[in-house]
């Protein structure tokens, strides 16, 4: 995940052996109580200025990966290093030293920003959590500025604006403690094409302004394709396949990534009789993983050693490395 | 003779600020076996339009124009006898099965309730089609699995049932309102191989609504992009896929992120955001974010206008359009 020239400093993200696990009500009086894996073992580096995209369907994992990149609740097991520092480990002031690092914006432009606060308070809420500087209003003037909206906005509520002038100021609102790292979930998913093509050159454009690194959720592998260098494919908890964007779309290696890079529609050319392969079945529960590869169950290529032995991620190309027996 | 003609429907909803046209003068035909997508942005009017289809706008609206299924105009027909046409002669799948079936009733119960109410099979026989519907739309142990409830089921098995459920009578026209937008990718591609296999081993005609172009192109063989209410464009999907020629339909493809586009390309937004429809103007309705607009286009509504056979759009400076340099 990491490419070799930026492998020195140390990466802005980098998460090890993380899993998380939450426990489902008792069925019985006494009986044991079921667990949900929602991430099973999940190692990822993002360097300074760089971008991974997380893909995967419903119920992979991405979102809580996601939540404790940021710190939003804790790992059942694992270490989550912002810059180097344990996140579980930073506490008190430390923590909110390190929180000005990393920002998130979330997917719902609607539900994200209060409706009883102006832009301005909106925006500056980070800030004002963390150190309440003296330059506070041409600071948040500057990042409205650079997410194209005006300083005017500042004394405007939510529901003055459209879906994407709101997900412009939640980024906004990430921006302006200067992070080196915005975690994004979905962030355009709930925008129409002609604005989310708007929002996102415009993380493209702040990328590159700013020195970001971006995590990127995203159901939509073409949104991943055009904002990420990095793409790590998740499949029930689990890291499948990574690498980078231009190859890990054009030469999927893992049955999984192939059968999702297949099953999205082109727009190049229209043609009703294009049929595909498909996968059968759905994504099986994340009660009881079973015994070997997650995927056995759906996969067309599985054999008898992928239903007793778990693929580990291994090298398959140049940065390429796939969790398969048989890539 | 045509299946379904509709001729200038306009379909007006009450606001605040007096009727909007949530649909403008759209017209289409549609033959059995044909299949037809609606495309366009949130508040185009493509799901509005499949409401008046079926007599289901809203209460308040106005619906005018003329909608003729095998020459009798449903406009002009009681709520009596548009209950003995709607789930027989034509039905509805919509986006969230979860809120279109009832919760309270295991689904066989739900498949066999047209059959009760249209063709008066008693309920052992209709119990019977009813799995026989299930198994035929790929829901596992469907004779077992009619006894479900909606919410023992995944999404795509919900949307299986709601096939089903639409199937019952063997209408003559489905409609389906964006009917994979909740499901995983991959779910979602058997969803839609299964509504183009029952289409055409039934000769149904097809009306489907969605946002996504890519599903647009892999579905139907006739596509209506819609703004602001009314059908910009109308072609063959082959046809649209090849050559936009609206300035609307030429921003929309343009601004769609796809896997693969050259690194370093740039999506093109189009300027603005999607209007209110009770603000749009009694012209063009794409004027005020159309970039090749005149002084002409404010003055009234364009005509269709031939592009090419069977390719139409309401634009009035179609030369322009075609030297636009877009993708």
């Amino acid at each position: 995940m990491m490419p070799p020239e930026e492998s020195l400093a140390a990466p802005v993200l980098r998460t090890t052996g993380l899993h998380r696990r939450y426990l489902l009500p008792r069925r019985a009086l006494f009986g044991p109580r079921d667990s949900v894996h929602a991430v099973n073992g999940v190692d990822i580096a993002i360097p300074e200025r760089g971008s991974l995209g997380i893909v995967g369907e419903s119920g992979c994992g991405k979102s809580t990966l996601a939540r404790l990149a940021m710190g939003l609740e804790p790992p059942s097991e694992g270490r989550v290093e912002i810059r180097g520092q344990d996140l579980a480990q930073a506490s008190g002031p430390a923590l909110k030293l390190l929180r000005r690092a990393f920002q998130m914006v979330f997917q719902d432009p609607y539900g994200s920003l209060n409706p009883r606060h102006t832009v301005g308070r909106i925006v500056a809420e980070p800030i004002d959590a963390l150190e309440k500087p003296a330059d506070r209003r041409q600071r948040v003037e500057e990042v409205l500025r650079a997410v194209g909206m005006r300083p005017a906005d500042l004394d405007k509520y939510p529901h003055e604006f459209s879906g994407g002038q709101r997900q412009r100021i939640a980024i906004a609102r990430a921006l302006v403690t200067r992070p080196a790292l915005i975690v994004l979930d979905e962030p355009v998913s709930a925008l129409d094409v002609s604005v989310q093509a708007q929002v996102l050159n415009l993380l493209r454009d702040l990328q590159e302004q700013y020195g970001l690194a971006y995590m990127l959720i995203s159901h939509d592998l073409a949104v991943v394709d055009y904002v990420c260098r990095q793409v790590a494919v998740m499949y029930l908890g689990r890291i499948v396949e990574e690498g980078p964007a231009s190859l890990l779309f054009e030469r999927p290696a893992h049955p999984y990534t192939q059968a999702l890079r297949q099953a999205v529609p082109s727009a190049a050319v229209a043609n009703r009789r294009r049929r595909r392969a498909r996968l059968p079945g759905g994504v099986p529960s994340q009660t009881r993983l079973p015994p070997g590869c997650a995927f056995a169950d759906r996969c067309p290529i599985a054999e008898a050693r992928c239903r007793v032995e778990v693929p580990r991620l291994r090298e398959i190309g140049p940065g390429q490395r796939a969790a398969c027996h048989l890539a | 003779m045509t299946l379904l003609a509709v001729e200038d429907l306009t379909v007006s909803l009450p606001t605040r600020r007096g009727w909007a046209r949530a649909v403008r003068d759209l017209s289409f035909a549609l033959d059995r076996g044909q299949t037809l997508g609606l495309v366009g942005e949130s508040g185009c009017g493509k799901s509005m339009t499949a409401l008046a289809l079926m007599g289901l706008q809203p209460e308040g609206a106005r619906v005018a124009g003329r909608i003729a299924l095998d020459g009798e105009d449903l406009l002009t027909l009681d709520e009596a006898d548009l209950c003995r046409i709607r789930g027989n002669r034509m039905a509805m799948i919509f986006q969230e099965p979860m809120t279109a079936l009832n919760p309270l009733q295991p689904i066989g119960r739900q498949v066999s309730e047209p059959l009760r109410l249209h063709r008066r099979v008693g309920r052992a026989e209709a119990e019977r089609e009813a799995v026989r519907l299930l198994d035929r739309v790929g829901l596992p142990n469907a004779a077992q699995r009619a006894h479900a409830h909606p919410h023992m089921l995944s999404g795509g098995q919900r949307q299986r049932a709601m096939i089903a459920m639409a199937l019952a009578c063997g209408p003559d026209l489905l409609i389906a309102d964006e009917p994979t937008t909740a499901l995983d990718v991959t779910i979602q591609g058997q969803i839609l191989d299964l509504v183009i296999e029952l289409v055409d081993e039934r000769g149904m005609a097809l009306i489907l609504i969605t946002h996504d172009l890519g599903v647009i192109a892999e579905t139907v063989d006739r596509v209506i992009v819609m703004y602001g209410g009314a059908g910009v464009e109308e072609a063959s999907s082959e046809a649209l896929f090849d050559y936009r020629a609206h300035p609307y339909s030429q921003g929309l493809f343009a601004a769609l992120p796809q896997i693969g586009l050259a690194r370093g390309a740039r999506l093109e937004p189009i300027p603005g955001t999607v209007p209110d429809l009770a603000d749009l103007p009694d012209a063009c309705t794409f004027v005020d974010r159309c970039p090749i607009a005149a002084g002409a286009c404010r003055a009234a509504p364009p005509p269709p206008l031939a592009v090419a056979r069977g390719h139409r759009a309401r634009c009035i400076r179609l030369e322009e359009a075609r030297n636009r340099s877009i993708r």
